[in-house]
């Protein structure tokens, strides 16, 4: 798989495509600006980018600009911004493009390898890696009387994982749940936000986001 | 008659190509509600001014009565009418002001209780002859202007000995009340130049006098305070973004570094030992890095030393880690508040920057010194001066900061040198 990365950083930039080389990607470029980036992306057309937010001259949202504009340019295409805080306003913005490869994590999660190698690939194929800290904000703060509310604390587990973009074998694993137990918690979720259809992969993300997002 | 002059105009917007017109003609409607509000104002001084006239006259019967019975409570009723007066004129000026956009005209100290016995009387005599003039020129240019613009509908149905007079002729033919509406534009530029000026003119002479008597100084204080408030609001939002972009980009990002590079261990250490060493050490120098950083970070908030011994010890240490020899003297100095010191630091260290950066000088001299409740702080090189203070956001960023403490920032940098940036700071508020 064709990585391209934009991070200012000279060190995180070396890390950064050192772990990616190691893990089996192929490195096409790494950008220390939105505007090298843009030029490189045109270049080598990779099958997915990692952005950091905070790109010079500005530091302020560069990295979310390119991000827009490179989907702008193709569209749906795979892309993982990393920040070294995460807001689910900036979440709400990412998700405006789509929710097609879509991936938005804390920088400090890239240490925990084979995480972040799973979260690369799931956006690459055109799923969603939301930082469990985003899925916070928008999941905790609800106000009472929340349909929210209801669920059980298992449930918002599931929810959680659900929103992160992780799919039933992985919910299953990572709770330790069985597949129909699994299920059932879904099922129980759609019901009690008042969703309907089938869930599947990105699809119920959006489905969760959207009712969230409200 | 205003809004007439604003009709004529609104009609010509319909006209093809109005597009410019349309836009003059909404600017003069504008104008023309100015205008209302100011004759409004100027309708109000007017009354009040005459009813001035009669407080006064009242109080005079009173002073001169008052060894008499009937003389005391007169005085009493007269001053409390006076008074009261003031205090609507006050409220009307402001009012007025305000809807003119000219709030920075309004003091911003409310006034306690009412304005005092002379002050009342300060006002009534200046309103007596303020609030008549102008409201006598506007009634005349008023009245001017509605029959200069009229007159040619009625002028025939006076009898010929009492024919008007709207300028410097009699109107007593049609070809003579043709030219009567020229007139009436005359008048009627002349009102809409003069009434807005002179309720302006008005209001501000009412406010100005009615302020809290005596309190000028006090004024003045509250203007420096906003002020120097302000500055410091700003060198904190300025601060408090600089350290988060600090601690972000820079601790932040080598702390991840290290995180990516323990985590990229991890993964070859079992496959690639050789490798991974190379690596170890590299995540070494990234915590080194983080650590460096982080140093940098707590001595660009509060220097450690400066917190522990004092502004003297941290200059100190400041020359003594400057690139070129600087010599700092520090006599009798003792301990200022926390946020002084800290400003005359950076002041110290900003300065020496320079020296080292532009001046091309070969020494530095820090003079340190407490006189008369304040402290001083002086850095003067020996290199070639012409230091601009707008050239980067260094020296102009200080002197917010210095003014932020009330302080002053002089800086002197002729051209072929030397530079002097000398920072006094009160220290007893």
């Amino acid at each position: 798989m064709r990585v391209l990365i934009a991070e200012d950083d000279v060190l995180l930039r070396q890390g950064l495509s050192l772990l990616l080389e190691v893990e089996g990607f192929e490195m096409v470029g790494a950008a220390q600006d939105a505007e090298t980036f843009l030029e490189l992306f045109d270049r080598h057309r990779p099958d997915t980018a990692v952005i950091d937010v905070r790109l010079p001259p500005n530091f302020s949202d560069e990295g979310l600009r390119a991000a827009a504009e490179i989907r702008r340019r193709v569209p749906n295409m795979p892309v993982l911004v990393l920040s070294a805080h995460v807001d689910h306003e900036y979440a709400g913005e990412l998700l405006g493009s789509g929710t097609n490869g879509i991936g938005y994590l804390l920088k400090d999660r890239v240490g925990e390898v084979s995480d972040f190698v799973e979260a690369l690939t799931r956006v690459a194929r055109g799923g969603v890696a939301l930082d469990p800290e985003v899925v916070d904000q928008l999941i905790g703060g609800r106000p009472a009387g929340d349909p929210l509310g209801s669920l059980t604390d298992r449930e918002h587990q599931v929810l959680d994982l659900m929103a992160q973009g992780h799919d039933n074998a992985g919910i299953c694993s990572l709770l330790g749940l069985s597949t129909p137990a699994v299920s059932k918690h879904i099922g129980a979720i759609f019901g009690k936000l008042g969703l309907s259809g089938p869930g599947n992969g990105h699809r119920r993300v959006q489905a969760v986001l959207t009712y969230l997002r409200k | 008659m205003p809004r007439d002059k604003g009709r004529t105009k609104e009609s010509a917007r319909r006209t093809p190509g109005g597009g410019r017109l349309a836009a003059r003609a909404r600017g003069l409607l504008g104008a023309c509600r100015g205008t209302t509000d100011d004759t409004r104002y100027i309708v109000h001084a007017f009354r009040s001014s005459t009813h001035t006239w009669f407080l006064l006259v009242i109080l005079l019967i009173a002073q001169i009565t008052t060894s008499f019975l009937i003389g005391y409570p007169l005085r009493r009723w007269v001053v409390n009418r006076l008074i009261r007066v003031a205090n609507r004129d006050n409220e009307s000026a402001v009012r007025h002001l305000t809807l003119r956009g000219h709030e920075k005209s309004i003091s911003r100290s409310d006034r306690e209780g009412d304005p005092a016995f002379l002050t009342a009387v300060r006002w009534a005599l200046e309103n007596s002859a303020a609030g008549s003039v102008i409201g006598c020129v506007t009634l005349v240019l008023a009245v001017g202007t509605v029959v200069s613009f009229t007159c040619p509908l009625w002028w025939w149905s006076l009898p010929s000995e009492y024919a008007v007079n709207p300028g410097l002729y009699r109107v007593d033919s049609w070809a003579a009340a043709a030219v009567t509406p020229l007139v009436g534009l005359v008048y009627l530029s002349l009102y809409l130049a003069l009434v807005p000026r002179s309720a302006l003119w008005h209001s501000r002479l009412a406010h100005r006098t009615l302020l809290q008597r005596g309190d000028r100084g006090l004024l003045a204080r509250i203007t420096q305070i906003t002020a120097s408030r302000d500055d410091a609001l700003e060198v904190h939002r300025t601060e408090l973004q600089r350290i988060e972009r600090d601690l972000h980009d820079g601790t932040q990002n080598r702390l991840v570094a290290v995180r990516v590079h323990l985590g990229l261990l991890e993964r070859i250490l079992a496959e690639d030992p050789e490798r991974a060493w190379g690596l170890l050490e590299t995540t070494k120098d990234a915590a080194d890095e983080a650590l460096r950083e982080l140093r940098h970070v707590v001595r660009s908030i509060y220097p450690p030393l400066l917190a522990d011994r004092g502004l003297a010890s941290a200059v100190s240490s400041l020359a003594a880690r400057c690139a070129l020899p600087c010599s700092v003297e520090a006599d009798g100095l003792g301990r200022a508040p926390v946020a002084v010191e800290t400003a005359a630091y950076f002041v110290v260290a900003e300065a020496l920057t320079n020296v080292h950066k532009h001046s091309n000088g070969s020494r530095a001299s820090v003079v340190l010194t407490e006189t008369a409740g304040s402290v001083l702080v002086r850095v003067t090189d020996d290199g070639h001066g012409g230091a601009d203070e707008h050239a980067g956001s260094g020296l102009a960023g200080l002197r917010r900061r210095v003014a932020s403490l009330e302080g002053t920032l002089n800086i002197s940098s002729p051209a072929d040198g030397p530079t002097t940036v000398e920072a006094r700071f009160p220290c007893a508020y």
